[in-house]
């Protein structure tokens, strides 16, 4: 038998063995386990709702004009009552959603960039450089997140995008940490030597060689990151520290708060934007654990 | 025409028992279109020697003294821009270990169009492809296996692989390191028929490395010798193992058990290498050595002329 033919036949038998995992890409091994179905199921509803929602339901943030409109439970009208202003709560939750799933995208988007720069560098290079960016990464660690949400917000102003670069720049430290341990390993690989002696730059070895092998872990840890960034602007709108002109989940928990739902017994007032919280933070989280569970091998069960 | 010209390299790694003294004074050449065998035991200085050609070192290692000459410039004083251009487009490597030596979630041929795209920018990336394919079915791997992944060759393709990639910007140089360790024998034999067979049809210049001394000698047109980071003997393969006139090399061609000779009782050579942390003074191999004379321990041997074109580090054979 000639060499094509042994290579041809090596083919078909790897194809074989290999079949199983090679047919099935990452989203069907999701769509097999429950809980990550689940999280999707839920992750493109809210999606979908937020977007298509507020086109099909606008939202009038101007204040009602009778007092009789205030406090309304929910009617054929106003399906989910009205709030302290006398606006339509359905409509304000399904704008909400959109802001709130905004700003965790963002933030997250922003944290995710910055923590896995600082982790490949820092993981890549030995030093000086690489050990203060670590100092750096311990000392963002330490400190107490939501104190120093809270007086950067205060200081640069209740804007959303000041919200965006507040959480983003505060999230970053746990995705360095995790990115920078497997840098560290992944750098001492023999290829890693071999693409040196190809003649490549760093900025090569780093960002075609080195990160492709660290993306399963950023792409599980983003998910888990953006349900983290959702609930940071949530707390922080409802501390009243969020936009005041845009409608989110938590501004809506605040105005509900400051003007006394929950003693009016208003749950229609209550209940749609910390209900939608829980969905979106508990669908994002079920689709990074499992995504972790399908990217980490470690965590497979056989 | 020499190609490479080391001259009086040394090397030491720090470590913190303090500075191991790998590679001492090595000098060895090599001519366009020759293939180079080094051997020696293991940490000896073969590999720490090569690697400083493309100076891939660790970082903890310095180049105390020495020149490398390529083509007549000193590889040493260039800065590492220099160098990238010079890797792999001018001298390329074989690694050991080939499965360890490619990206493993990378396609093989993407990894092999990678170094023609780094150092021939004008390529068009179909070219590249087009080239990488007949590089493939010239070390005997089917160019249909180009978008496979490296877990789906076996140990002796991926080493084909490492071959073919090594050749993909028709280097001047080629260095080998251990090209078929961590293979078996029947693999190791196609992987050098394969690497004999190249070598003579683009009249390559190699330098091989290796501890197996019958490997050497099927494929190299020089040998050297090395023992405790310096290089004991040097000379064409046929008089370094038909006439080896260090006692070391003589030593290491008893150690070869020779099938078609009367069965002998393999002699070894007892004792250890020298610490290199605190290399003698004297020659290296003197502890060890049956040809010992006083003067042996006092002044290291130099690499001197013995015969024409063979060279050897060793008192006893100056006369």
């Amino acid at each position: 038998m000639n060499e094509k033919n042994i290579n041809e036949k090596n083919n078909t038998s790897t194809s074989l063995i290999l079949g199983r995992f090679k047919n099935e890409t990452w989203v069907q091994q999701m769509w097999a386990d429950p809980l990550g179905k689940a999280g999707i199921i839920i992750l493109v509803a809210v999606i979908l709702i937020s977007i298509i929602g507020p086109i099909v339901f606008p939202f009038d943030s101007k204040a009602g004009d009778s007092v009789e409109g205030v406090f309304r439970p929910p009617s054929s009208v106003h399906w989910l009552g009205t709030d302290d202003m006398g606006r339509d709560i359905f409509r304000a939750t399904l704008t909400g959603a959109q802001v709130s799933l905004f700003v965790g995208l963002t933030a997250s988007a922003i944290s995710i960039i910055v923590g896995a720069i600082v982790g490949l560098l820092s993981g890549y290079y030995f030093g000086f450089g690489s050990n203060l960016s670590m100092r750096v990464t311990d000392f963002f660690f330490v400190l107490p997140v939501l104190p120093l949400i809270i007086v950067l917000a205060s200081i640069f102003g209740q804007n959303i995008y000041i919200t965006i670069l507040v959480i983003g720049l505060t999230s970053w430290p746990s995705t360095a940490r995790i990115v920078r341990s497997q840098v560290l390993s992944i750098r001492e690989y023999k290829f890693i030597e071999r693409i040196k002696s190809l003649g490549a730059t760093d900025f090569r070895i780093i960002f075609a060689h080195i990160l492709p092998n660290v993306m399963p872990l950023i792409y599980s840890n983003t998910v888990l990151v953006i349900a983290g960034a959702i609930l940071a602007e949530a707390t922080l709108a409802f501390l009243g520290l969020g936009d005041p002109v845009r409608v989110s989940w938590g501004t809506m928990l605040h105005y509900a708060f400051v003007s006394g739902a929950a003693g009016r017994q208003a749950w229609w007032y209550l209940l749609p934007p910390g209900i939608g919280i829980v969905l979106v933070v508990l669908s994002f989280t079920l689709t990074g654990h499992t995504l972790d569970k399908i990217l980490n091998p470690r965590l497979r069960d056989y | 025409m020499t190609l490479l010209d080391i001259q009086k390299l040394s090397i030491c790694f720090h470590s913190r028992a303090g500075d191991v003294h790998a590679v001492d004074g090595v000098n060895i050449w090599l001519e366009k279109g020759k293939i180079l065998g080094i051997a020696g035991e293991s940490g000896c200085g073969k590999s720490t020697t090569v690697l400083a050609i493309s100076r891939l070192l660790s970082a903890n290692s310095r180049i105390s003294h020495g020149k490398i000459i390529f083509k007549g410039e000193d590889l040493l004083q260039k800065t590492e821009k220099e160098m990238e251009a010079i890797r792999w487009k001018h001298i390329s490597v074989i690694f050991q270990g080939s499965m360890n030596a490619l990206n493993p979630i990378k396609t093989v041929g993407s990894q092999i169009v990678e170094p023609i795209l780094i150092h021939e920018p004008r390529t068009s990336e179909k070219e590249a492809i087009s080239r990488t394919k007949s590089l493939l079915e010239s070390v005997g791997i089917s160019s249909k296996r180009f978008s496979n992944y490296p877990h789906e060759f076996s140990g002796g393709m991926r080493q084909r692989a490492m071959i073919a990639m090594s050749l993909s910007c028709q280097p001047e140089l080629v260095i080998a390191d251990e090209p078929v360790t961590a293979l078996d024998v029947m693999i190791q034999a196609q992987i050098l028929e394969l690497i004999k067979q190249l070598s003579e049809k683009l009249s390559l210049s190699m330098i091989m490395i290796s501890h197996d001394l019958s490997v050497l000698f099927g494929l190299c047109d020089q040998i050297a010798i090395m023992y405790a980071g310096r290089v004991v003997e040097y000379g064409s393969a046929n008089d370094v193992f038909k006439n080896p006139i260090h006692p070391y090399t003589a030593r290491l061609m008893q150690s070869i058990p020779n099938i078609f000779g009367e069965k002998v009782l393999i002699d070894g050579i007892p004792g250890y290498p020298p610490d290199l942390l605190n290399p003698p003074v004297g020659c290296a191999f003197f502890d060890r050595c049956v040809e010992r004379m006083s003067c042996c321990s006092e002044r290291a041997p130099e690499l001197l002329n013995v015969s024409k074109n063979h060279f050897s580090a060793c008192h006893a054979s100056y006369k």
